[in-house]
């Protein structure tokens, strides 16, 4: 029986050369696609872009278009297993989460400046949107999942506890490069940062809450009646048990 | 054509496991080498595949020596969008077409395992009580006992076999555990669901022979398994 040939073993590149530091400051390509390689990869590029680069307003723009494509992909995907009609889906995702960046802009600029960094708005704008842009890219990676399992159900508890999960793991995610950034930018304090992750994931849930359903049918776009959004899911919980 | 048959040769390296070799794949992933591991995974999950459902009747070991690489093929379908960005977010320094090649390495190394075991598992099969006749329950848990042993030999051996090369092509100390750990929990959360889709694939001998279940899509796997859990506690607390 013949053996395969084993190569000698040679040291290989990755374990000859100094690993690269993906939070470095170097700068970068233009374009989306380098914008969205540098988003998962070298998140260090961007923070080149934002504070020392030439290109801030266009690495802006392409974040908030990365955002917005990623929100549309994920907000299709829970179009076709919602029971609404399928734009709903797509524009109080897209428009909910654009809306609650928005007003969390400034409480991240003084958070920051809390935490020990001074940056321009523009530059804050451009971290708020690397957090909206990433989490929107893990969203898209979680969409055939979504449809898996929201195709193989007649439940609206079960799509719907999994798409909470995906949105809690790409906020994540999203929060997570925030406090990378920080520490690149000699954060002193983490705490005022963390904080803020935490008011951000509260202020994307209680969206989600004022503009529901976003899953099931409603006689409306919009709710009637408001609500806090942990009474609403024990709501939702207790209608399905019954 | 050469390269390809190169890569079908070297195929054997990933039951070896050695990092120092496999990382020069995973630094070129070739389309050579994509397709060879597609080609294990095809050849050994469909000759497993037969042996799995061959007990319950030679048809359905013909449905299953389809449906067990539909299976491996349909959860790297599903998780490979997010196992890429995964692989770069935690700091891995793989692209997608590594991370590609990654799963279908691990997959592959799975599939030879268990393609190289099923002669045995077929003869073990072949010399079974048939269903319906005289010891058949017997058999039918003896069975199940050995393809569940085997399955978990060879998923279990396939990752120790892979973990140390992602380990050695990490940019990051630290990244291979967490990435490790993330297709690993995406792979089983996802690949349950589609095996639940997917089932039969051994056939109890009381249900009907069919490719698919007729309620493929009336529940998860998840809601089923809550379903199993919580059932108990209701009736006791009637």
């Amino acid at each position: 029986m013949n053996q395969p040939d084993i190569p000698a073993p040679t040291p290989s590149p990755a374990t000859c050369h100094i690993k690269p530091d993906p939070m470095a400051l170097l700068p970068m390509e233009p374009g989306t696609g380098n914008v969205i390689a540098a988003l998962l990869k070298t998140p260090g590029a961007i923070l080149h872009e934002l504070t020392g680069g030439g290109r801030p307003r266009l690495v802006v723009g392409s974040l908030i278009g990365i955002t917005l494509m990623g929100l549309a992909v994920f907000g299709g995907i829970t179009a076709s297993i919602s029971e609404s009609q399928w734009w709903h889906p797509v524009v109080k995702i897209s428009a909910g989460t654009l809306f609650a960046a928005v007003i969390c802009l400034p409480s991240l600029y003084i958070f920051a400046a809390l935490s020990g960094i001074i940056l321009p708005l523009r530059a804050v704008a451009g971290l708020l949107f690397s957090v909206t842009g990433l989490s929107a890219l893990i969203l898209t990676g979680f969409t055939p999942l979504i449809w898996v399992l929201g195709t193989s159900t007649a439940s609206v508890i079960v799509p719907g506890a999994l798409l909470l999960l995906v949105w809690l793991i790409a906020v994540f995610f999203g929060t997570g490069l925030l406090i990378r950034c920080g520490r690149a930018l000699g954060m002193t304090h983490r705490l005022h940062l963390m904080l803020w992750s935490g008011m951000f994931l509260l202020v994307t849930l209680q969206v989600s809450c004022a503009l529901r359903p976003i899953l099931g049918a409603g006689k409306s776009f919009m709710p009637q009646e408001k609500k806090f959004f942990l009474e609403h899911w024990a709501e939702q919980i207790r209608f399905a048990g019954d | 054509m050469k390269g390809i048959l190169q890569s079908l040769r070297e195929l054997p390296l990933l039951c070896q496991g050695r990092p120092e070799v496999l990382q020069r794949w995973l630094e070129d992933p070739g389309a050579s080498r994509l397709l060879a591991c597609a080609a294990a995974i095809l050849l050994g999950g469909a000759a497993y595949g037969l042996t799995l459902g061959f007990w319950r009747a030679p048809l359905m070991g013909g449905f299953v020596a389809v449906k067990l690489p539909l299976l491996i093929f349909l959860t790297l379908l599903t998780n490979g969008l997010l196992n890429g960005m995964l692989a770069q977010v935690l700091g891995s320094g793989l692209g997608f077409r590594q991370t590609l090649l990654a799963m279908l390495m691990s997959f592959a190394s799975f599939a030879l395992i268990t393609g190289a075991l099923s002669p045995l598992a077929f003869m073990v099969v072949l010399q079974a009580p048939q269903p319906g006749g005289a010891g058949a329950a017997a058999a039918y848990r003896n069975i199940l006992l050995m393809h569940v042993t085997i399955i978990a030999f060879a998923g279990v051996t396939a990752h120790r076999r892979f973990y140390p090369v992602l380990r050695a092509v990490s940019q990051q100390a630290g990244a291979a555990p967490r990435v490790f750990a993330a297709w690993l929990a995406g792979n089983l959360f996802v690949g349950a669901q589609w095996s639940w889709n997917l089932r039969p694939f051994f056939g109890e001998p009381a249900k009907p022979l069919e490719f698919i279940r007729p309620d493929w899509n009336r529940s998860t796997f998840y809601e089923f398994l809550w379903e199993k859990i919580t059932a108990p506690r209701q009736t006791q607390t009637r």
